[in-house]
């Protein structure tokens, strides 16, 4: 009941986002940051913000692969400071530069889920192999460890004298 | 006899069996959220301002969910009437959101300037936490917030 009522809240929330932003311009401001831009709003770009759902999606689904995401989520964060920073400066070639890295992202991101299965895969042959050989030892140990155990024994032993102590 | 030179081999045999087949997870996932002031120490922030006077803060997001994530930090100007709880976010204006895709593990801080342009006693600073949710197809709150108390007051007139 009550996650039912946080899920519609936040979704009309994110709704009026907009609006909020333009009642707080009276009321507050931010000035820009370090990075790329203030934030004051959120991406209002619905081309940029459809492209970045849509990255993000299949970095998310190459991680679950197993593939190794960091250059993309990299390229993705990259991509969002560009979006930023075009939509504050206005800058059309800045966002088409944005737009081309999302396009890449989206590109790359299935082969780097389709190398992330292959490394899963290489790695189950090599724990199957490993275990094979573990097994092999212990079935080798298990057959020959005694005998070999006491051919040592009376190598090392063999000629050994037992000796009568005084006092005992 | 047998026995002693089993056991290490099974052992180990077991353990290569478990990293093998068993990948790591994370038990407990959680993300973090925290502000620091303008030393970037859980210290130093501001409390009594003047109207449109800027100061430093530092955003501190981390990601322990076991997964690549999608932050989205809301920055919200409220007072003492606003409500917020770990279910519900401030219904209040939003000053300012800032954005990231996290890896598992991987820290972010970021410094953000803020100032406030209306003078106002007990004002809640509050930055809370959504992270993106694919099944909702946007973000979601996720229940995480901070919060700074200020009170700002009216320029000095000019002498």
């Amino acid at each position: 009941m009550i996650s039912i009522m946080v899920v519609s809240s936040s979704t009309t929330f994110i709704d009026r986002t907009n609006t909020m932003i333009s009642e707080a311009a009276a009321y507050a401001l931010s000035a820009p940051s370090r990075a790329t831009s203030s934030s004051v709003a959120t991406i209002e770009n619905e081309e940029a913000r459809g492209k970045i759902i849509e990255a993000f999606k299949a970095v998310a689904d190459a991680e679950e692969k197993g593939g190794d995401v960091i250059p993309l989520v990299i390229e993705l964060n990259s991509a969002l400071d560009l979006i930023r920073e075009a939509e504050f400066t206005k800058d059309e070639a800045l966002m088409k530069e944005a737009l081309i890295g999302l396009d890449e992202v989206i590109e790359k991101a299935p082969k780097v889920g389709q190398q992330g299965i292959a490394a899963s895969r290489w790695k189950q042959i090599n724990t199957i192999v490993a275990l094979g050989i573990e097994v092999s030892l212990a079935l080798i140990a298990y057959i020959y460890a005694p005998q070999a155990f006491w051919k040592i024994w009376i190598k090392v032993k063999g000629k050994w004298r037992v000796k009568a102590v005084d006092g005992r | 006899m047998r026995a002693i030179i089993l056991l290490p081999i099974l052992v180990i045999a077991a353990a290569t069996a478990y990293q093998g087949f068993f990948p790591e997870r994370t038990t407990e996932p959680f993300s973090e959220l925290a502000i620091l002031g303008a030393s970037m120490k859980i210290a130093d922030y501001p409390r009594e301002l003047r109207v449109n006077e800027s100061f430093t803060l530092y955003l501190y997001v981390g990601n322990r969910e076991g997964r690549v994530t999608y932050y989205s930090i809301l920055v919200k100007l409220g007072n003492r009437s606003n409500f917020i709880n770990e279910t519900v976010p401030m219904d209040a204006p939003i000053i300012a959101t800032y954005e990231k895709i996290l890896m598992d593990n991987e820290t972010w801080i970021h410094p953000t300037v803020l100032s406030i342009n209306k003078p106002g006693v007990n004002l809640r600073l509050v930055f809370e936490m959504w992270i993106f949710d694919e099944a909702l197809q946007g973000f979601k709150y996720h229940g995480r917030w901070n919060q700074l108390w200020l009170n700002v007051t009216a320029p000095r007139p000019p002498p």
